[in-house]
């Protein structure tokens, strides 16, 4: 006998409406999981978004402004260390000069954008002073004592006067008044005419240097602090600091 | 005394679900979770599956239950959710391949209403979860839940054709198979 649709249906539903079954402990842990998870990621949404600003504005700092940073950092501490050690820089000048060629040429284009870098200078004074402080450690106390109210201007002179005086001259210095100092200087003109020559040249290749030691120093190795020393040279003139740096390297670059 | 305490505890279980209480969704799973895993039975392959959309139900359940009106059953309302949710399951993990126009199919089988009315429960339910998908959807929405093929072809989202020719499909298919059982039946006691 056949059966209708209706009723074929209807015996469906009447033995299944009610159905009933125990679900698993499963289940209910899975609901928990799910309902917890979701209450975690909603708090932590708003951390989360913080985060990734907070990282990209950090980012966008390391791509931009690092260099400046840089430079005025060193700065602060180039004052210190020049002061403290000016005589050093007579070995350094000699040292510098293999490295300056390969440097000017890298340098000479961050110097536009660095322009603000003048500091930069300082970033070699550290250096400086590690390498030439043994050599004239007792020769630079006593200099430095008279000379630290003078100024840099007669720092610079001594650091020109310097190189070219043997070992045996630093004691001399040594005793010798500020004043004193400026008249050797001028006594002995072929070295300051030389690297006075070179300096007018410099200046623009001065701020390429700071610019090329702030990039140097930000991923730099050992060797950048090399680099740094020639630099160093240009610390000691501090007062004319981007000058005088220049006028170094290239004098280093010339002279090569 | 049960049925008052019962009553009480549901509307005063809805509210504290609403403040999002642990305790009272537990309290509240456990009053249905029985009765809603026999509906998501009847459109799952196996248990597992069963389950699967149970937990989806009762997730939902909770996200919405802020919405929950008092205007009509909330086990209605829970079972609706329990129903949409299986049938989303089906779109999520399964292409509704099966859903689609078939020739309408006239029903060749002839089966006696006492040996069907004979079977239990437990029968059924394996007859109907053998079903392919889009069979097992239309028939259970249609002769189990008593929607319409308007309603159906809205839910399941297909033509209302195709829903009235998958649930003469689904008869057919559902007689044959008791059909069978009959004959076995019929095989070992002779």
């Amino acid at each position: 006998m056949d059966m209708q649709d209706k009723e074929f249906d209807s015996l469906f539903r009447s033995k299944l409406e009610n159905f009933e079954a125990e679900p698993t402990g499963q289940v209910w842990l899975g609901i928990t999981e799910q309902l917890d998870g979701k209450r975690r990621y909603r708090a932590l949404l708003p951390w989360l978004s913080i985060a990734a600003s907070v990282t990209i504005l950090a980012a966008a700092g390391i791509l931009f402004i690092p260099q400046k940073k840089t430079g005025d950092v060193k700065h602060s501490d180039k004052v210190n260390i020049a002061k403290t050690l000016p005589p050093v820089i007579k070995t350094q000048p000699v040292k510098v000069k293999p490295e300056p060629k390969a440097t000017a040429e890298t340098v000479t284009h961050p110097a536009n954008r660095l322009a603000h870098v003048k500091a930069s200078p300082v970033n070699s004074a550290p250096a400086k002073v590690k390498e030439a402080a043994p050599a004239s450690a007792p020769a630079i106390d006593n200099v430095v004592k008279h000379d630290e109210q003078p100024v840099l201007a007669v720092q610079q002179k001594q650091e020109l006067v310097t190189p070219v005086l043997p070992a045996e001259a630093a004691p001399i210095i040594n005793n010798k008044a500020i004043g004193a100092i400026q008249t050797i200087a001028a006594a002995n003109p072929p070295v300051t005419d030389k690297q006075e020559a070179a300096q007018p040249k410099p200046k623009k290749r001065v701020h390429g240097i700071g610019g090329f030691l702030n990039t140097v120093i930000a991923a730099v190795d050992k060797r950048k602090d090399k680099i740094i020393e020639f630099s160093n040279s240009d610390d000691d003139e501090s007062s004319n600091i981007s000058a005088v740096n220049l006028g170094i390297l290239k004098f280093k670059n010339k002279d090569k | 005394m049960m049925f008052l305490e019962h009553k009480y505890t549901i509307d005063e279980l809805i509210k504290r679900c609403k403040a999002n209480e642990r305790k009272a969704q537990e309290l509240l799973y456990k009053q249905f979770a029985s009765k809603m895993l026999g509906v998501c039975l009847r459109y799952a392959t196996d248990r597992m599956e069963a389950e699967d959309m149970l937990q989806n139900g009762f997730i939902k359940v909770f996200q919405k239950i802020e919405d929950y009106r008092a205007d009509g059953s909330f086990e209605g309302w829970i079972r609706r959710i329990m129903v949409h949710s299986s049938i989303e399951y089906y779109r999520k993990y399964h292409k509704m391949v099966q859903l689609v126009d078939v020739e309408q199919a006239e029903s060749h089988s002839s089966v006696d209403a006492l040996a069907t009315s004979k079977l239990a429960a437990n029968d059924l339910m394996t007859l109907i979860q053998q079903l392919a998908p889009g069979y097992r959807i239309v028939f259970n929405l249609y002769a189990i839940e008593g929607y319409s093929h308007r309603e159906i072809a809205e839910i399941a989202g297909i033509s209302e054709g195709a829903s009235k020719s998958q649930l003469s499909r689904a008869r057919s298919v559902l007689k044959e198979q008791i059909a069978k059982m009959e004959g076995k039946r019929y095989g070992y006691a002779g």
